[in-house]
C-alpha cells in the first residue's frame, strides 16, 4: 500500500514536472490567466464588502465570518480546479474515441487521466483563500493551535473531496448521455453557491443542499468548527467524513463509466 | 437521439438559470430580513433588477472573443479578411444571430417567472419605448468589450485570462451582481462616469425605478449612445493597429 502510494507520488511529480516545463513556454499566458483568476476570486469579496456597507450581518454572520467561509470555500474548490481540471475534456475524449488510450497503461485510470493536466492558475486561488482566512482569523481573534491547524487541514481536504466528487460524477455522465456538458456546467454553477451560508435558504432547499447536493459541506458547515465550535451540532462534526464517502461514490461512478465504455469503433 | 440530447441540453440550461434566480431570491431575502427598503430599493425591485441582469448577461454572452481567437489560431480569419466585408460587422452579426436561441431559452422564461409567476413589480409606461433602444445600445457596448478582448489575441493568443478580467470588471462595476444603489456614495459617483453601468444599470433602472421620468430616460439613453460612439470608435482604432500584427498560422 505504502509502496504503491510512493510509486504514484513519484510518477505524478515526474509527469507534472514535464507538463509545467511545457506550459512555461507560454509564460505570458500563465501570468494573464493567474491575474484573471485573482479577479474572479476578488469579485465575491468586493460584493460581500459592498453588501456589508448596508447590512450588519447576513443570516446572523458578520462580514469577517463571511470572509472566513469564503476563504475556506476557495481552498476547498482549489484541488478540484488544479488537479482535476481534465474533467472538462473527458466528454471530447469519450466522444472522439481518444479515451481508449487510458486503458493501455499499468496505472490507475483515474490517476493517469487526471495527471495529464494541472491547472496552474488554480494556485492563485489558493493564495487568495489563504489570504482571506488569515485576514478573517486576525479580525475574529481566532487562535491557531497545532490541533486547530490539523483540524483545518483535515476539514479542507474533506471539503475539497465533496467538490471534486460532485464535479467528477457530473463529468462522468458523458459515458452515458450526450448532453453531459450541460450537466457539468450545472454542477460547476452549483459549486459557486457553496460560498453562501446554507442557512439563508428555506427548509426544502437547506435539506437539498445538505443531503442531496451537499454543497453545504463545501465551506459553511465545516467553517463552523472554527467560527462557533461551541454551538455546532453533530452534523458539523461528521462533516469531515462526508467528503470521503462522496469521493468513494464518485470513484465508483467513474469505474462504472470506464467499464461500460466501448470506444467508437474506429 | 440527437434531438433528445438537445432538448435535454435546453432544459438543463433553463434549470441552471432558474437555480440562480432561486439563490439570489433567498440571498437577498436574507439581506433584507424584513427591512422594507434599503438604499431606496425594495426587495422586489432588487430581485427584478438582478434577475433581469442575469438574463441580460446570458443573452449578451455569445463567446465573441473566443470566436475571434479561434479564427486566428486556426488561420480561418484569412478568408474573412480577404472579403470586401467589414470584419467588425461580420463578427457583430454572428454574435447577434447567436442571441436568438438565448432569448427563447433564458430571457422569455425569466420574464415569465419574474412578472407572470411571482407577480413582481415593474415600471410600465413611456419607459417601455426607451427600453428596446437602451438594450440595443447596451448590447453594442458589451459586444465592443468582447471584440477588443478578442482582438488582443492578435498579440497574445491567450484569451482566458483577459476574458475573465473583462467579465469580472463588467460584472462588479456595472450593477450586474449588486445594484449600483448599494455602493457607497463616493464609489457610486465614480461608477456613474464609467461605461460599464451603461450596459446593465441603465436598462435595468428603466424597468425598476419608478421615480424616473421621460427626461431622465432620454438623458440616460443619450449617455449610452455617447459611450457606444466612443467605444466603437476606440475598437476600430485598435483593430487598425492590431491587424498589422496578425500572423496567420499556416494555410
Amino acid at each position: 500500500m505504502f509502496a504503491t502510494l510512493k510509486h504514484y507520488a513519484r510518477l505524478y511529480l515526474l509527469i507534472e514536472a514535464q507538463y509545467i516545463k511545457a506550459r512555461m513556454g507560454y509564460r505570458a499566458d500563465f501570468i494573464i490567466s493567474s491575474v484573471g483568476m485573482l479577479f474572479a476570486n476578488a469579485a465575491s469579496l468586493i460584493v460581500f464588502w459592498t453588501l456589508f456597507q448596508t447590512i450588519p450581518s447576513l443570516a446572523g454572520w458578520d462580514f469577517h465570518e463571511i470572509v472566513f467561509i469564503y476563504g475556506f470555500y476557495l481552498l476547498a474548490v482549489s484541488p478540484a480546479q488544479i488537479f482535476f481540471d481534465h474533467i472538462w475534456q473527458l466528454r471530447d475524449h469519450v466522444d472522439e474515441g481518444t479515451f481508449i488510450k487510458y486503458y493501455f497503461r499499468p496505472l490507475n485510470m483515474m490517476f493517469y487521466y487526471m495527471s495529464e493536466m494541472v491547472d496552474l492558475k488554480g494556485f492563485a486561488q489558493v493564495v487568495v483563500g489563504v489570504g482571506a482566512l488569515a485576514y478573517a482569523s486576525i479580525q475574529l481573534g481566532i487562535t491557531w493551535t497545532v490541533g486547530r491547524v490539523l483540524l483545518l487541514v483535515v476539514a479542507v481536504f474533506s471539503a475539497s473531496m465533496v467538490v471534486t466528487a460532485l464535479l467528477v460524477m457530473a463529468a462522468c455522465s458523458c459515458f452515458w448521455v450526450l448532453y453531459s456538458f450541460a450537466i457539468l456546467n450545472f454542477a460547476f454553477r452549483m459549486r459557486e453557491y457553496g460560498q453562501y451560508p446554507t442557512s439563508i435558504f428555506n427548509g426544502l432547499l437547506r435539506f437539498i443542499f445538505t443531503y442531496v447536493i451537499p454543497i453545504g459541506f463545501m465551506a459553511f458547515y465545516p467553517s463552523q468548527l472554527f467560527l462557533r465550535p461551541d454551538q455546532v451540532s453533530w452534523l458539523i462534526w461528521i462533516s469531515p467524513l462526508v467528503g470521503f464517502a462522496l469521493f468513494a461514490l464518485a470513484y465508483q461512478v467513474w469505474t462504472w463509466g470506464v467499464n461500460s465504455y466501448t470506444g467508437t469503433g474506429s | 437521439m440527437t434531438g433528445l440530447a438537445w432538448r435535454a441540453h435546453f432544459v438543463l440550461t433553463f434549470v441552471t438559470n432558474a437555480v440562480y434566480l432561486v439563490v439570489i431570491f433567498f440571498l437577498w431575502r436574507s439581506i433584507y430580513s424584513g427591512a422594507g427598503s434599503l438604499n431606496g430599493m425594495t426587495f422586489e425591485q432588487v430581485f427584478v433588477y438582478l434577475a433581469l441582469a442575469s438574463s441580460i448577461f446570458v443573452l449578451f454572452d455569445t463567446f465573441t472573443e473566443w470566436e475571434i481567437s479561434t479564427q486566428i489560431l486556426q488561420g480561418t480569419i484569412a478568408t474573412y479578411l480577404s472579403k470586401p466585408v467589414d470584419y467588425q460587422l461580420l463578427i457583430l452579426f454572428r454574435s447577434a444571430g447567436l442571441m436568438f436561441s438565448n432569448v427563447m431559452l433564458i430571457t422569455v422564461p425569466t420574464v415569465v417567472i419574474v412578472f407572470g409567476l411571482l407577480r413582481m413589480p415593474g415600471v410600465v409606461g413611456v419607459n417601455l419605448l426607451f427600453l428596446p433602444v437602451s438594450l440595443a445600445l447596451a448590447y453594442v457596448l458589451s459586444f465592443s468589450f468582447d471584440y477588443v478582448v478578442g482582438l488582443t489575441s492578435f498579440y497574445t493568443e491567450s484569451v482566458w485570462g483577459l476574458s475573465m478580467v473583462k467579465k469580472i470588471v463588467i460584472m462588479v462595476l456595472s450593477g450586474m451582481l449588486i445594484p449600483l444603489q448599494f455602493f457607497p456614495e463616493g464609489i457610486r459617483r465614480v461608477l456613474e462616469y464609467l461605461p460599464f453601468q451603461a450596459i446593465y444599470h441603465t436598462p435595468l433602472s428603466l424597468i425598476t425605478d419608478p421615480t424616473l421620468g421621460a427626461a431622465d430616460y432620454a438623458r440616460m439613453v443619450g449617455i449610452q449612445a455617447l459611450w457606444v460612439v466612443l467605444l466603437v470608435g476606440a475598437s476600430r482604432l485598435f483593430y487598425s493597429q492590431a491587424i498589422k500584427a496578425v500572423t496567420i498560422n499556416g494555410g
